[in-house]
């Protein structure tokens, strides 16, 4: 058994005008790259994407809104034809894309069971011989006698839940809603989960659940703007990814801060005081850089011995910090800025700043 | 997909592809392979009757639910219509009040199935959006459940008006049975006339209403409570209608035992046009509807 595809190109026509491309364009990360295909302005959904999957494989999709997850998943599914490229599977996909998907909301919870079941090419016999295990998952009782209509997010989604993963085939593609749900109805879902990985032979997951991918898949496809960003093992692709999501964070939050400001000749960066109570604690170290725009500093010391700078901590703008009895005469506290690494000021250590021995 | 596995069905322990295999019609370029591909879909989308047949049973079911008499309003509504339209239109006719009641009711009957069928193809696909988009589903299944859905309420209007012909003043003949076939032809029409509309209207959301409006305007250009015989002119606008040959070949033979020959060819000649562009329609837009959608 296999899933796998060559080289996959997909492109959304846009329905609107070029001037909304370009504006478009400049703005948000979400979506693809726009361009022209065939005269028509076009979004590159996919963009030369591979991946060959054998018997067994459990893969996880991430990446942020827009980046081809969902349009891969419909692709391998065979519910998008690509225009560059292959998708090739060697038995039914059956796929879970949008838990309001699929229902219909007049029509009672059992009606749509049996719905469902035909879509999924079950028979009647089949459908009717299921209804009572899936009736028991999700726990819904005599609401399953009910209007869909009626249901609440999460009902829905138990249902569709226990629907799609009893009516699968040996190929499983699932969207990323399925993370949602309360906090026992996940445990319910990574045990069915479990159970249905063993009858599905190929299951791809995408998700923004690192826990969910963590438990139950084994690689993992990490997508960017329509192209595969990386592919390997999940603990592997997924702290790169963290790695990553952090890095951007910081650096957005330092940009969002404006130019900092020169510090005044003479500006006690570091205000040294001996400690309140004699203790283990030597000197108290505090700044106050706020005013200055400075977002966070680090905190280094300097040994004249050895001559060696150790940094001790990153820290916001404005704090204190106390020391342990390491602290020797002619010791040199440094402050830089995180943001740059701009050093902004130092103040050296001298026996009165200690606090007297017992 | 090319060796699915078929899940096997309540009738017959058949092992047949579920769905078509689809590796040729995602990949096929070129006019051939396509209509190969395309012809593939409707084959399979005929096996799924199942689907499509609760489908439209559905979508009855949710026009009509929490009302009391349910499916009855299709009836009602039908028969009251027919009711004012022959008192007040009958003034106007020369022809018998009998006479031009059932040929106001056969006339309405097949205009109400017409009509419906041509607007509601128009959102055949429009309507199957989260189904689309959810799974690989053959599109010829969302037509043929509008068509079915059609039929289902046109036979309802059928069963009330084939017994009123019980009053019919000419004597029941075998040419009577020329309706079937002519009932044959309609099916063939609603089909190739949903793969043309289905996916134009998803292209062009504009095709819809305009379908809309010249459905309406085209009530009053058939003889459906006028009579060609009452003036030249309105003879000469029945002859350029085509919708009036279909209703003379289900009207005439029921009323007046005849066999409207000139109205068949018409008919035949239409659907000869027609099927092959519904094919070829539905062929070309295969793989773009979705992204449309």
């Amino acid at each position: 058994m296999q899933l796998s595809a060559e080289h996959v190109s997909l492109y959304f026509p846009i329905p609107l005008g070029r001037d909304w491309q370009r504006e478009q364009h400049a703005s948000g990360r979400l979506g693809g790259r726009p361009f022209e295909y065939r005269g028509r302005p076009c979004i590159r959904a996919l963009d030369d994407v591979s991946l060959s999957l054998r018997q067994g494989a459990r893969l996880g999709v991430i990446g942020h809104n827009g980046s081809g997850k969902s349009t891969l998943l419909r692709t391998l599914a065979g519910l998008y034809a690509p225009h560059q490229g292959k998708v090739h599977a060697t038995a039914p996909v059956s796929g879970i894309f949008n838990m309001s998907i699929g229902f219909r909301q007049e029509a009672t919870g059992y009606r749509n069971i049996v719905l469902k079941g035909l879509i999924a090419g079950k028979s009647r016999r089949e459908i009717d011989a299921a209804v009572p295990a899936i009736a028991e998952f999700t726990e819904l009782g005599p609401y399953l006698d009910l209007p869909l209509s009626t249901y609440s997010q999460g009902m829905a989604l138990r249902l569709a839940f226990a629907i799609t993963t009893t009516f699968t085939h040996d190929i499983l593609v699932m969207d990323e809603w399925i993370g949602a749900g309360d906090a026992q109805f996940q445990e319910r879902v990574v045990a069915r989960m479990n159970s249905v990985f063993e009858a599905a032979h190929i299951c791809v997951l995408a998700s923004h659940n690192k826990m969910l991918l963590q438990r139950l898949t084994d690689q993992c496809l990490w997508m960017q703007d329509g192209r595969v960003r990386m592919h390997g093992a999940t603990s592997e692709v997924l702290q790169i990814h963290d790695e990553e999501v952090k890095q951007i964070k910081r650096r957005a939050e330092a940009a969002s801060l404006p130019d900092r400001l020169p510090l005044p000749d003479g500006y006690p960066v570091i205000r040294v005081s001996p400690p309140a109570r004699s203790g283990s604690v030597a000197v108290e170290l505090a700044w106050e850089l706020e005013e200055f725009n400075v977002g966070r500093i680090r905190l280094a010391v300097y040994n004249p011995a050895n001559q060696q700078e150790q940094l001790m901590c990153t820290a916001p703008a404005r704090g204190s910090r106390r020391t342990g009895e390491w602290v020797r005469p002619g010791f040199e506290f440094r402050i830089y800025d995180d943001r740059d690494g701009a050093p902004l000021g130092q103040v050296t250590i001298d026996a009165a700043d200690l606090a007297p021995k017992r | 997909m090319p060796t699915q596995q078929h899940t096997p069905s309540s009738q017959s322990e058949r092992t047949e592809p579920m769905y078509p295999p689809d590796e040729a019609a995602r990949h096929a370029s070129g006019a051939a392979p396509l209509l190969k591909a395309a012809w593939r879909e409707w084959q399979s989308a005929f096996r799924l009757r199942t689907l499509w047949i609760n489908f439209a049973i559905e979508d009855l079911r949710d026009r009509y639910r929490r009302t009391s008499i349910g499916l009855a309003w299709i009836v009602v509504s039908f028969a009251l219509f027919v009711l004012v339209k022959v008192t007040i239109f009958g003034k106007l006719s020369s022809a018998s009040g009998l006479e031009f009641g059932l040929f106001v009711a056969l006339g309405f009957a097949a205009w109400t199935f017409i009509s419906a069928m041509v607007i509601d193809a128009c959102t055949a696909y429009l309507h199957a959006r989260p189904w689309m988009l959810g799974s690989a589903v053959p599109y010829p299944v969302y037509l043929l459940q509008t068509v079915f859905r059609n039929w289902l309420t046109f036979g309802l209007i059928l069963g009330v008006v084939v017994p009123a012909l019980a009053w019919k003043p000419t004597p029941w003949t075998p040419t009577m049975l020329w309706s079937l076939p002519a009932l044959a032809a309609y099916l063939l029409t609603s089909l190739w006339l949903a793969a043309i509309l289905a996916p134009l209207c998803v292209r062009y959301r504009d095709l819809h209403h305009a379908v809309q409006t010249f459905m309406r305007l085209l009530f009053f250009a058939t003889p459906i409570l006028w009579l060609p015989s009452m003036d030249p002119g309105l003879a000469a606008i029945a002859r350029l209608n085509p919708v009036s040959h279909y209703l003379a070949l289900l009207r005439d033979p029921l009323l007046y035992n005849t066999l409207p020959l000139e109205s068949w060819a018409v008919v035949v000649a239409v659907n000869a046009i027609g099927l092959p562009l519904g094919l070829f329609v539905y062929a070309r837009t295969r793989r773009e509807v979705v992204f449309w959608i």
